[in-house]
């Protein structure tokens, strides 16, 4: 007995000695390692989504990249009373006030570089395995798709962190664990570009047309959107910009990138695959509807209810809460009134873009007292589907509505192709009057086309008239999207065209443009909206107001609302006062770079 | 093995009949304590025989011996010293039994074993089952709160369920758990909150390295040791112990009575716009505000927290044993309510013991714990966010209801107004739509087999096993914020399982020799260990029931909703294995040595990095027994130095942080075609496949002191722990996709210096008082944060300030620092120049604005920063400084206790000295960082105190005529909430010492006399009376608080606790 216990606790003893090895190995299917992710195609397009997901915050299209940081400009601008004008919040980084304190800067400095280290394991990884004999062909195609995904996802978040900070640490491979690429000086906005150029133009060619069988839809990115990225960021790269030392020069080589945009741009449009949709306010329309317009829409980001997306709360008309359309919103971005005067009386665009009015307690269309009040017109919650109604109603706080937000229309493709046409051949070509006119065309009425738009362009004779057009469309046909302030810079019209706007709208209370009562219908068909036919917007008001409800107008405000909106007009970018478009570095992460990074251009 | 029975049995048998066959002559005699007082129930055994006897209720005995002249009897009895007669022909004998001197002789539990508490070399403090049942407790750890010197116990918050922070000597870890490690009856638990304080025998906390090494990995933060109560042979005991009390609200915050509510109202509408209709149609004219001083309005925080809550507790005990055979079973039910509507708990505890003789030196046994409770309600917080803070609807909602409230109806338009513009929800359709409820059920199984192979020598094994099972169900009604944000204002409901096993197996070799050489006694131990522990949670949920479904049907039908993405989760096992070793030693009962080795190997770490070994060493004397102190005999019973110098480790991190893992992600998902698509994502720390074990250095030097033959003992305690390789997760920069990596970098130093003392003050047969005091002081340092040497860190208790960060790490100082503005009152007219011309006040150049980090013109009556920098503005860079230290300067406790006649008193205090509290509710009550509607305030707000532009008298805005309004405003004392924001400031920083009167317990003994008859042995009632009175200058309603834990980073922010109760119970303890 004794000699049997023994031997026993011997046998313990030793048996746990020896059988220790696995016993420290553990691991669950719950944390997979990258060998078994990247060899698994199903499992690559999840941690691609995990990529994509970055775009969805706050910090990025869920509204600062969407509103925050890419205003204000000539046409837009985030809305600003006295008392909060110069406050280094989101406000402060519309407005030119942004210190290296600013809590939202420092979050999407966090949120960006996430999503670039996504993308960037996906990018180092999935080439170790596309080649493993396990796959099939068809694997194989979508792991090279998978990887253009991921090239082009990090060319986005590059230039987002180019527009918001300039030169900024350009890491194009995972972070090693044993910190030896912690430590990163910046690199120069050039040097970044020329890469992400490269980058997409080999993405481009993995990546199937929207057309394409198995490519989806513009929620995820397809050829075009690569192309189309190529393009923009071309013309960044050959563009003007503020540099560490606050010069403002071009890049050097511009021609070279001019071609790159202009051939990504005509292989876009010679592909056929893209057409404007024939009525602008519909796209917009169906965009807070979520419903997708895969024609005119390169690529959007999918925002989901309750998850994501501000457009029409944050941006859009502003609606107080009422009972048919739920809890109110905000609606940061206001439309300058020299911006609606800009407009062509018969543009669709105008009232399609400018909103003179908000929606009271009963969701009743109410034309703004104060012209500095006008809203963004392209989205407007009574719109939204009903599902995000059924929520919206009930919600005593912010709903995430789920709407998407297009990052690139198909107008801005054929935009870009006008103008590096225009360019590169020192003057309008065919191509370049043509996609100028598809663009107009859209915008006025047949009846109208004759002279709006083909005599319009015909008489764009010179390199510069037709230049001046192109700066011109792309404000009223792109009002309220994220793209006018970028296209200043490159243009080294930042600070220019934001003065000449605060100048045209001072000048609206004088100049007998607008006149003095406004005089509006309300719609038969909808006594909550007006009847924008109604409104004299150019003339004073003659005949018989029966029916009609007016305003005091811009031609001749009260004199209290004329000091406001004179304060206004100075408060209005009172930070930007050189063409810095750039925003400091946070002192977070100046602290956390152990001396590599600094400020510069003059923060 | 029944072979040896059978010999035994026989064995036993022959000695029965040859003792009967003897010559047997009867001896008696009487049994008395010091006192004179007869003792029942002692043991007599006739040393060498199996002959025995006990005395009965009158303390008599009668026991046959063979040879009346050479017969030794042994008489023993618990709580006394064992004492061997010698019979010496005498047939009638008077014994006196001397108790166990108080507690020289007590035994200690040191891991794996136990000693003596003379023995001891280390550091360990210890409470016995004596405290514990003598107060009534509901929890381990309210029975070690303010009594032992070092272990710092903080009840997070008021609710019958909060978490307890349990902090031995400090924490030496700065982003990680600085918890102890649990054992229970030797099996490391996650919590001792689901042990049943009846059950409990004895709690050691072992505090340095030369005592927790042996617990080598996860010993660095101090080991809490809780022996459960075994049977004892011989003797059945039945015991009841029961008490009823009841709870109630121990302070409420004052708020604005309804007139004042309303006057504010009136302030805020600034006297136009709709604002301004708004409160005409639903208050009234300004006429109209004095009818509100009829109202006594509602106080919400008496509804919702002004219940009268019943307490019950029930435990029922047997212990016993015959030969061969002890046991101990115990059953506990303990039910509360909650103070707050719709909270509460319940408890319910089983737990076996039983060691079974099974051969000669061969004995086993085995104990289970089952335990499960229930807590019911969400509480007012949880814990990590702030958009369900649940405390400010009951303390901001409106007092009154208007007009509606004078003319006795209700408005609904007014209340969607209400409700609409000030974010805040009846508090009662809150708490009523707001359901969670959590089951936990514990199951633990422990078998140990103990073999002594040799004299001596002694083999043991163990092995235990642990089941957790824990769900939480939530239903959130139309109500609340989640249900109109995420569910269309419909039912939405989830359930939410985790299940954990945990095991363990251990093999002890231990030789224990006195006198291996004369006056030499060694006891060597040697063991290996095996611990595991993994888990995993599902988590389902479904949202837009059907309208007014309640919770009982939505829980039950989860699929009469919209089912939302189910997540599961499986952890890899956390895997720990050990060899250690311990050798003590001592020489004549006076040197005594103790040395441990332990060797650990993590499941956590890459394979390179998994083993770490820990040694440690210490030493004791014993001066009282040298020659030399032979003249102070005679008043020091005990002098003893310790000295002790020791490594524990520690690698409490989550698993799977060495190697890169990608994870389900659930958060902001991205969707095409309004699809959620899933996404695998990297984690969002990043990997570090060099991290190994963190090791904390400790060294000890005690001394214990025993005056008067030990009717005073004390010690001393003065130490100094490091901890080096300290697991921090370290800020790296975040252009490498990462925020943090989990690094062996920093050092952070914890020293200080304990007292403890205690004494019989009177010890007289019918009075004695005893009292007892402890002290302890801790120094807390961070020696090294690694790359960067300091940072901050948000408690986020609101939106985040800008700039964010409201504690600081930084190195060369303490962990928990507040950071924030320096309040300096509020701009006085003085500070102002009135511009006629445009009627606006104008700031004097010679004064700092602040409109860079509240956004609004500065204007006379508002909050005032101080302007550190002197650049002429407010802003958070350069303006905000270190303006609190949550590190308490002495913590502390001490108690009386008497008993006369039949009665026992006893009153216990405890103290914390020196600490800041962030006072965050009294920011959130009266600053507002959205909107100020309809939001009430607390009552130092009031209309008498506050900066106001209303002339109260009049009605008049008189904002714009300077003479008016300095003659309004001349005897405010505080800023206007109008224009605040909330940024930390110091004014909200407040001391947070206190003196609390714990408990007081008075209890009447029935005389044993009166008992006998009804076969009873003991019968106590008593009364206890809890949190009695705090002295403290804290504002608000507990300073002992604290309610931002996800990170020990952001200690003591006083958030949206659930408030203390006092509470009294009345119980009996029986004894049969």
């Amino acid at each position: 007995m004794k000699t049997l216990l023994l031997y026993a606790a011997v046998a313990l003893f030793a048996g746990s000695a020896t059988s220790c090895s696995d016993f420290l190995e553990t691991s669950s299917q719950s944390q997979q390692t990258d060998e078994v992710v990247f060899a698994n195609p199903a499992f690559v397009q999840n941690a691609l989504m995990g990529v994509y997901s970055q775009l969805t915050l706050d910090q990025t299209y869920s509204s600062r990249m969407s509103m925050f940081y890419v205003t204000n400009t000539d046409i837009e601008a985030t809305s600003i009373t006295a008392t909060d004008y110069k406050n280094d919040d989101r406000r402060g980084i519309s407005n030119g006030f942004a210190t290296t304190a600013n809590s939202d800067l420092s979050k999407s400095w966090v949120e960006i570089y996430r999503g670039i280290e996504r993308a960037n394991l996906i990018i180092a990884k999935v080439p170790q395995y596309w080649g493993s004999e396990g796959l099939s062909s068809a694997q194989k195609k979508q792991m090279e798709q998978y990887y253009a995904e991921a090239l082009t996802l990090r060319a986005l978040f590059y230039s987002d962190l180019i527009k918001i900070w300039g030169d900024v640490p350009f890491k194009t491979e995972p972070t090693n664990s044993d910190g030896s690429n912690f430590y990163l000086e910046k690199t120069s906005q050039d040097v970044i570009y020329e890469k992400l150029i490269d980058d997409l133009l080999v993405a481009e060619k993995l990546l199937p047309w929207i057309n394409d069988a198995g490519a989806g839809n513009p929620e995820r990115i397809t050829r075009g959107f690569a192309k189309g990225l190529a393009a923009r960021i071309a013309l960044m790269r050959g563009g003007y910009s503020i540099r560490p030392d606050q010069t403002v020069t071009r890049g050097a080589d511009w021609q070279k990138y001019y071609q790159i945009a202009n051939q990504q741009c005509k292989e876009i449009v010679g592909k056929s695959c893209y057409w404007l949709t024939p009525s602008f306010i519909q796209f917009f329309k169906d965009q807070c509807a979520s419903k997708i317009d895969a024609n005119e829409s390169i690529f959007e980001v999918g925002m989901g209810l309750t998850n994501s997306g501000e457009v029409a709360y944050s941006i859009g008309i502003r609606m107080t809460t009422n009972p048919k359309y739920g809890y109110g919103n905000q609606a940061y971005t206001v439309a300058l009134p020299s911006y609606l005067y800009s407009f062509d009386p018969t543009d669709s665009r105008r009232d399609a873009t400018v909103a003179i009015y908000s929606y009271d307690k009963n969701a009743k269309a109410q034309v703004y007292d104060n012209p500095y009040d006008y809203r963004i017109g392209k989205w407007n919650l009574k719109w939204a589907s009903e599902t995000v109604l059924a929520t919206n109603r009930k919600a005593t706080g912010k709903v995430l509505n789920g709407i998407n937000w297009v990052v690139m229309r198909y107008s801005d493709v054929l935009l870009m192709y006008a103008e590096t046409e225009n360019e590169l051949n020192n003057g309008p070509t065919a191509a370049a009057t043509d996609a100028l006119k598809q663009v107009r065309a859209r915008a006025f009425s047949p009846a109208d086309k004759a002279v709006k738009v083909d005599g319009y362009v015909a008489a764009l004779s010179s390199k510069e008239a037709f230049f001046d057009a192109i700066v011109k469309e792309r404000a009223w046909e792109f009002g309220g999207e994220g793209i006018r302030k970028f296209d200043l810079v490159r243009w080294g019209k930042f600070l220019t065209k934001i003065n000449e706007a605060r100048e045209a709208s001072r000048l609206l209370m004088t100049n007998g443009v607008a006149p003095k009562k406004l005089y509006y219908k309300y719609s038969t068909t909808n006594p909550d909206e007006i009847d924008m036919s109604t409104v004299n917007f150019y003339s004073e008001f003659t005949g018989d107001a029966t029916g009609y409800s007016s305003k005091a107008w811009i031609g001749n405000l009260s004199t209290t609302i004329k000091a406001a909106y004179t304060d206004w007009l100075r408060m209005y970018c009172e930070g930007i006062t050189t063409d810095r478009h750039v925003q400091p570095i946070p002192a977070q992460v100046i602290n956390d770079s152990n001396g590599k990074i600094v400020n510069a251009y003059g923060y | 093995m029944k072979h040896i029975s059978f010999k035994l049995f026989l064995l036993m048998a022959f000695l029965g009949i040859s003792s009967a066959m003897a010559q047997a002559q009867d001896v008696t005699g009487v049994v008395k304590d010091e006192k004179g007082e007869l003792l029942p129930g002692v043991s007599v055994q006739v040393v060498g025989s199996t002959v025995g006897a006990s005395t009965s209720i009158d303390g008599t005995f009668k026991v046959k011996v063979k040879d009346l002249n050479a017969a030794v009897l042994r008489f023993s009895f618990v709580g006394m010293q064992n004492q061997d007669v010698p019979v010496k022909g005498q047939k009638n004998l008077t014994v006196i039994m001397k108790s166990s001197s108080v507690q020289l002789e007590e035994v200690v539990a040191i891991g794996y074993g136990f000693t003596r508490k003379k023995d001891v070399t280390g550091s360990v403090s210890s409470v016995s089952a004596k405290t514990i049942s003598s107060i009534p407790v509901s929890s381990a750890a309210q029975a070690i709160t303010g009594r032992l010197a070092g272990v710092q116990i903080t009840t997070s918050e008021g609710s019958p369920d909060a978490e307890v922070k349990i902090r031995v000597r400090g924490g030496g870890s700065i982003t990680q758990d600085n918890s102890p490690l649990y054992i229970v009856d030797g099996f490391p638990v996650n919590s001792i909150s689901d042990v049943a304080p009846s059950d409990i025998q004895s709690i050691d906390v072992l505090k340095d390295a030369s005592s927790t090494a042996i617990y080598g990995s996860r010993g660095a933060n101090g080991v809490v040791i809780i022996t459960t109560k075994s049977g004892s042979e011989g003797k059945i005991s039945v015991s009841f112990n029961m008490y009823l009390g009841q709870r109630w609200l121990a302070k409420e915050l004052d708020v604005l009575n309804p007139y004042e509510y309303a006057l504010w109202q009136y302030e805020l509408t600034g006297g136009t716009g709709t604002t301004f209709d708004n409160f005409t149609k639903y208050y009234g004219t300004f006429k109209d505000l004095d009818l509100y001083k009829q109202q006594a309005g509602t106080n919400w925080q008496d509804e919702v927290f002004g219940k009268l809550a019943l307490t019950e507790y029930y435990n029922f005990g047997v212990t016993g044993g015959s030969k061969g055979v002890k046991y101990n079973v115990g059953l506990t039910r303990n039910a509360e309510d909650g103070i707050m509507r719709l909270t509460g708990f319940e408890r319910n505890n089983l737990n076996v013991k039983l060691t079974v003789n099974l051969a000669k030196g061969l004995d086993f046994d085995f104990n289970s714990r089952m335990a499960y409770t229930k807590v019911d309600g969400a509480g007012t917080s949880t814990a990590g966010s702030s958009s369900n803070a649940r405390l400010k609807h009951a303390v901001k909602y409106a007092p009154t209801a208007g007009i509606a409230d004078i003319s006795q109806g209700t408005n609904l338009d007014y209340l969607d107004e209400l409700e609409g513009s000030s974010s805040l929800i009846n508090p009662i359709d809150v708490l009523n739509d707001d359901y969670r409820q959590q089951r936990k059920m514990v199951s633990n199984y422990n078998g140990g087999l103990t073999w002594n192979i040799i004299d001596q020598l002694r083999f043991r094994t163990e092995w235990g096993i642990e089941f957790g099972e824990q769900t939480t169900d939530t239903y959130y009604g139309s109500n609340t914020p989640q249900s109109r944000t995420n569910g269309s204002g419909l039912p939405m409901a989830s359930i939410s399982k985790l299940n954990s096993q945990r095991w363990r197996m251990v093999n002890t070799l231990s030789y224990d020799k006195r006198d291996i050489l004369p006056g030499h006694n060694i006891n060597v131990m040697v063991g290996q260990e095996l611990n595991s522990y993994t888990y995993n949670t599902t988590t389902a949920e479904s949202r837009f029931f059907p309208e007014g479904l309640r919770e009982e049907t939505v829980l039950a039908n989860m699929n009469l909703g919209t089912a939302q993405p189910t997540l599961s989760y499986k952890a890899p096992a956390e895997n720990l294995e050990s060899f250690f070793g311990r050798l003590n030693y001592s020489y004549k009962d006076r040197y005594m040595a103790s040395f441990t080795l332990r060797a650990d190997g993590s499941s956590l770490f890459a394979s390179d990095n998994q083993w770490s070994i820990f040694p440690s060493g210490a030493l004791a004397w014993r001066i009282n027994e040298e020659s030399f102190m032979e003249s102070t005999k005679g008043w020091l019973s005990t002098l003893k130095l310790r000295a002790s110098y020791g490594e524990a480790g520690n690698n409490r991190i989550t698993a799977g942080l060495w190697k890169l893992f990608y994870q389900t992600g659930s958060v902001k998902p991205y969707y095409v075609n309004e699809t959620l698509q899933n996404m695998l994502i990297p984690s969002s720390v990043l990997s570090n496949e060099n991290l190994k074990w963190e090791t904390t250095i400790t060294r000890n030097l005690g001394l214990d002191f025993g005056l008067f033959n030990s009717r005073i003992n004390g010690s001393v305690e003065l130490y100094l722990n490091n901890v080096k390789d300290l697991l921090l997760a370290a800020t790296i920069p975040a252009n490498t996709g990462y925020t943090s990596q989990m690094q062996n970098i920093g050092k952070t130093q914890n020293k200080g210096l304990e007292f403890s003392l205690e004494g019989v003050i009177i010890d007289k047969k019918d009075f004695t008082l005893r009292a007892s005091a402890n002290i302890a002081f801790n120094r807390n340092k961070i020696e090294e944060l690694g790359t960067i040497n300091s940072f901050l860190t948000s408690s986020g208790w609101i939106r985040d300030g800008n700039p964010a960060g409201d504690y600081l790490v930084e190195e060369g100082r303490p962990v928990g620092l507040m950071y924030g503005y320096v309040n300096d009152g509020m701009y006085s007219f003085d500070d102002f120049t009135f511009d006629d011309v445009n009627k606006k006040w104008v700031l004097n150049s010679n004064v700092a604005s602040n409109f860079g980090i509240t956004g609004a013109q500065a204007m006379p009556g508002q909050m005032k920063y101080k302007d550190l920098n002197g650049d002429g503005k407010i802003d958070g860079t350069n303006d905000r400084a270190v303006i609190g230290n949550a590190n308490p300067k002495h913590t502390g406790g001490f108690s009386l206790s008497s008993t006369f006649k039949g009665f026992d008193l006893s009153v216990f205090f405890n103290w914390v000295y020196g600490n800041d509290v962030y006072n965050a509710n009294k920011m959130e009550f009266t600053q507002f960082g959205d909107t100020r509607l309809y939001n009430n305030l607390l009552s130092g707000m009031n209309s008498d105190n506050r900066f106001t532009v209303v002339d109260a008298i009049t009605g008049d805005f008189v904002g714009n005529d300077p003479v008016r309004l300095k003659e309004v405003n001349k005897n405010a004392t505080i800023w206007s909430p109008r224009y605040t924001i909330t940024n930390l400031s110091s004014w909200a920083i407040e001391d947070g010492s206190f003196l609390r009167l714990n408990n007081i317990t008075l209890g009447y003994s029935l005389p044993a006399s009166l008992l006998k008859r009804v076969k009873i042995q003991s019968l106590r009632f008593y009364t206890t009376l809890y949190n009695v009175y705090t002295w403290t200058n804290y504002s608000g309603y507990d300073p002992e608080v604290d309610t931002r834990r996800s990170t020990p980073l952001t200690p003591n922010v006083d958030y949206s606790a659930y408030p203390r109760s006092r509470q009294y119970v009345v119980g009996v303890n029986i004894n049969f």
